[in-house]
């Protein structure tokens, strides 16, 4: 869901700029890079190894 | 290997084959041959998302209120204003997002139920990758609620200019919320059981 949440985040920002002045901060540029390790957490974190440790390398 | 026949259940929790029983004997999850009342709930779960649909789209999203002059916006109006911007390619996500999924996921299980009754036939295969789609393309709906989340809490300078939560918020997470639990309590397994 995070990954929905950056586009939300963008697609806010342009509406914003309609209205007020924006620019970019270092929040945003972490928010990515939370983004993107929380991405490969998920990617390698299998609910099945809790079962099964003899099988973990 | 068909489990069904051989009396054995395969948990989906801790991923090993039990004999039957009601709870798996190393995880203690409920497992089951077939998830209990999957097209029923598939069913009601679709027809309140389908339900939901209609004042989702036809109430206001969100309104800016600019010195006491209200301007409401529907989910079709903050698409038009994107494409009145410019922003062709951000009005293609959000009514890709906001229109297209919620009633393509609609459609797409209505056609699921349908075959799942039928049981095994050739369309077996494409359903299970149709299933796997809406489910992956479920949660890009929510991106109607972040921005409306994010805007209302950004916005908030009194009389000046403030922006509201319109009334088409609850009903459009509810499509979402109705759309993915139905999308899990169907059980793909019911499209591969030959009737």
């Amino acid at each position: 869901m995070a990954e929905v949440y950056l586009v939300a985040v963008l697609v806010s920002m342009i509406k914003l700029k309609s209205i007020s002045l924006m620019t970019v901060d270092i929040g945003l540029y972490l928010f990515f890079l939370f983004l993107f390790i929380f991405l490969l957490t998920v990617r390698f974190f299998n609910p099945h190894d809790v079962w099964h440790k003899e099988l973990i390398k | 290997m068909r489990t069904k026949e051989n009396n054995q259940i395969f948990c989906d929790v801790c991923a090993t084959l039990q004999s039957t029983r009601k709870k798996c004997k190393i995880c203690g999850n409920r497992i089951y041959a077939r998830k209990p009342y999957s097209l029923l709930k598939t069913l009601l779960y679709t027809l309140s998302a389908f339900i939901m649909l209609i004042p989702a789209n036809l109430l206001d999203m969100m309104s800016s209120i600019k010195l006491t002059v209200e301007y409401p916006q529907t989910i079709l109006g903050g698409i038009m204003w994107f494409y009145e911007e410019g922003d062709y390619f951000l009005a293609f996500i959000v009514f890709f997002a906001s229109i297209f999924i919620p009633i393509f996921k609609i459609l797409a299980l209505i056609w699921l139920l349908i075959m799942a009754k039928i049981g095994k036939n050739r369309f077996s295969y494409f359903s299970t990758k149709l299933y796997k789609i809406i489910e992956f393309i479920g949660k890009y709906s929510m991106l109607d609620i972040f921005v409306v989340t994010i805007m209302t809490g950004f916005m908030q300078f009194g009389n000046l200019i403030h922006i509201e939560a319109g009334g088409a918020v609850i009903p459009f997470a509810l499509v979402i919320i109705f759309t993915m639990l139905a999308t899990q309590n169907f059980d793909t397994k019911l499209l591969w059981d030959e009737k």
